[in-house]
């Protein structure tokens, strides 16, 4: 079996862990240019920016030879529950032939056995890979946090480290040699600064649509972006948050509530995707005292666009600098650019103004 | 004096018009709709709402600037579910439209913006009924009696539309008027065409550039989703692999496969810029009216700048095809 799954960040690496090991062959191929071309020539024109990567990455795979594709479910009302489903037709009538595993959430089980199965390997294997894949995710997410808090003091040097982080992880035959490899790349990358300078670094929090936020060529690496401009970054969501947040019924239930809670009065309704995510996330940051928010959604978003509305209260009501970036195929990294350098003036500006009054001093610009 | 209920002649209007105007006359109160839309009102809109949003939802805050200085309130339910399908439910727009409304525009006379949820029981309506008549100091009793009377209203406005196979404005018309329509003679019509769309698109007749009009003086019968019978859409549901999340899709889906079987000269799907559904909707009605061979399909997207002459040529472009290989000129 030739297996292959969109990518998504980090998500990749865990996926390709857990099919090899059950002995597949996996069929990744990286994201590029072709895959946009590829994707914005079959996709329907208004389908968002994620579906033309995801149909791209598709047709990739299926030159490179794979037969089965992999696609996760869901049930709306964002697209995304139905991007297998729309794929698989367009496929179909570009006259590629495959079979389409789109794991859902009432067979998700049984779907997993019957490909355990045809693989040759047992409930045992299986749930030992996923195990392993789970933590290799877990660490990979812990560590991009990390380097994206501190790229803006510590320079690119973390960037290094977790590509080696990268590598270790790719030999890593169980959870102890992840474990070892987790501390050590922590470590290292906290020894690159001393804490008290971490301290004087301009916070901005990323929030918006999931894939936009994990996928770096998708937002043309934005958290790098800001980090070289001196800015500490945190994300709203990571693939492992995700997961944590969905699979386990109870805490999906207390997360939802929390999501409620904190985006109250702006916004009282799920309204599917992660538009009540982006609007909740964005106020608790500003109660933790962020200096600016950037929430980035792909075109056509329809969570986002409901949310991207609401932003602009938020941001009087609570004074704090918000960015609303839309993205698609079309976007040009030049144009991005200056728009995060003029949302990074202003504050910047702002953060020394606040300082200035603490210690006497104003210096403007850096 | 009546409290006056401001209702914006826009999105679910054209679905559920005649049960809440039954429901608030029955409470006692005056029902003012926003004017039909217009070159100003659609303009009005477009400034207030987020550049990002479909053309609807731009001209929904249009209507709902024409209200804010008329009424005491304005009647914007939160809509999550109409029926008892589970897993489906309204564009994620929908679901945060008072909030959405409320953020964009200042100062407006307070929302009732009540959550329908119909999914929950048979019961819901009764309740969600109740709810509203409190927030206008009506008594539970009143409420009830009159959601009854709203029944009644809205079931024989959907009569009219199947048993007259007029589309929901011309329906709305009559049961304003109180009279009814003499229908076209039937051999007028040379050719007969599936017109799917949301409602709130196809029967404005400002934002669809009156297409239906058009299309009849082109000698051709049109048909859209409300007109064929709610079971024999639920049969079509049967054939698809999953259901769609958005209930005014899920209908121009099935309709357009019904009428496939129904063997139509032709689908239109009309659609509107930067609408999320429709993006996926048309690609799937397009491959299926390709697998099934033969079937002539044409999309129109609308936007707030659509041309009235543009969409005229592609009209009589689509029907001067057809008439053409049916050997009719």
């Amino acid at each position: 079996m030739r297996i292959t799954f969109p990518h998504m960040g980090n998500l990749a690496v865990a996926l390709e862990s857990i099919f090899s090991s059950l002995g597949a062959q996996v069929v990744a191929p990286p994201l590029n240019k072709e895959t946009i071309a590829l994707g914005s020539r079959y996709a329907p024109e208004g389908a968002c920016f994620p579906f033309k990567l995801v149909l791209g990455n598709y047709l990739q795979a299926l030159e490179e030879g794979t037969d089965t594709l992999i696609m996760l479910g869901g049930n709306g009302p964002c697209r995304f529950g139905y991007f297998g489903n729309l794929a698989g037709v367009i496929l179909q009538d570009l006259g590629y032939e495959f079979r389409m595993v789109i794991l859902e959430g009432d067979n998700f089980l049984s779907q997993i056995a019957s490909l355990g199965e045809e693989l040759g390997a047992g409930w045992r294997d299986i749930l030992r890979v996923v195990r392993l894949g789970w933590y290799k995710l877990a660490a990979l997410d812990q560590w991009e946090a990390l380097v994206n808090q501190k790229r803006a003091v510590a320079g690119s040097r973390v960037d290094a480290l977790y590509l080696k982080g990268v590598t270790l992880l790719g030999q890593a035959l169980n959870i102890n040699d992840i474990n070892e490899g987790l501390n050590y790349i922590q470590n290292e990358i906290n020894n690159c600064l001393d804490s008290s300078t971490l301290k004087q670094t301009p916070r901005i929090a990323i929030v918006g649509d999931i894939y936009m936020q994990v996928e770096p060529f998708a937002n043309h690496n934005l958290a790098r972006l800001l980090g070289e401009r001196g800015f500490a970054v945190y994300r709203s969501i990571y693939v492992s948050s995700w997961v944590k947040h969905n699979f386990w019924p109870p805490a999906k239930k207390r997360e939802a509530q929390r999501l409620l809670k904190d985006a109250k009065p702006y916004l009282c309704s799920m309204v599917g995707g992660h538009g009540l995510d982006t609007v909740a996330n964005t106020v608790n940051y500003q109660r933790q005292g962020f200096h600016g928010v950037i929430q980035i959604l792909p075109m056509t978003c329809m969570p986002e666009i409901v949310a991207q509305s609401l932003l602009p209260k938020v941001s009087r009501d609570l004074d704090i600098p918000i960015l609303s970036l839309v993205l698609d195929e079309h976007s040009a990294q030049e144009g991005l650019i200056t728009r995060i350098e003029a949302f990074t003036d202003v504050v910047r500006h702002r953060y020394n103004m606040s300082r200035s009054e603490i210690v006497g001093s104003y210096d403007f610009g850096k | 004096m009546k409290l006056r209920i401001g209702i914006p002649r826009s999105l679910a209007y054209f679905v559920f018009f005649p049960f809440w105007k039954t429901f608030f006359r029955s409470l006692d109160m005056e029902v003012v709709i926003s004017p039909a839309t217009s070159k100003g009102v659609l303009d009005s809109g477009v400034k207030e709402a987020v550049a990002d949003a479909c053309v609807p939802i731009k001209l929904f805050h249009g209507h709902v600037l024409e209200l804010k200085e008329q009424v005491d309130y304005i009647f914007l339910p939160r809509l999550v579910s109409i029926n008892k399908e589970d897993t489906v439910t309204f564009c994620p727009k929908f679901l945060g439209l008072p909030d959405l409304i409320r953020a964009t525009l200042p100062n407006l006379p307070p929302l009732i913006d009540e959550k329908v949820d119909l999914q929950k029981g048979p019961w819901e309506i009764y309740r969600l009924c109740v709810r509203i008549g409190r927030v206008l100091g009506k008594s539970p009793w009143a409420s009830l009696l009159a959601c009854r009377k709203g029944r009644a209203a809205q079931q024989q406005y959907e009569k009219i539309i199947w048993q007259l196979k007029v589309t929901p404005a011309e329906a709305l018309q009559m049961v304003e008027k109180y009279q009814v329509l003499p229908p076209a003679a039937e051999e007028e019509y040379q050719l007969s065409f599936a017109v799917l769309g949301f409602p709130y698109t196809i029967n404005d007749r400002f934002i669809s550039v009156d297409m239906v009009k058009k299309l009849r003086q082109l000698g051709v019968r049109v048909l859209t989703a409300e007109m064929v019978p709610r079971q024999n859409l639920l049969a079509q549901a049967r054939k698809l692999p999953k259901n769609l999340f958005w209930h005014f899709s899920n209908q121009v889906m099935r309709a357009a496969m019904y009428f496939m079987d129904e063997k139509v000269d032709g689908i239109i799907h009309v659609t509107a810029f930067g609408c999320g559904p429709d993006a996926m909707v048309n690609k799937m009605i397009e491959l299926e009216a390709k697998a099934r061979g033969k079937i002539p399909f044409m999309n129109i997207t609308i936007d707030e700048h659509t041309g009235e002459a543009g969409v005229l040529t592609r009209l009589e472009a689509f029907v001067d095809m057809l008439k053409l290989r049916r050997g009719m000129i």
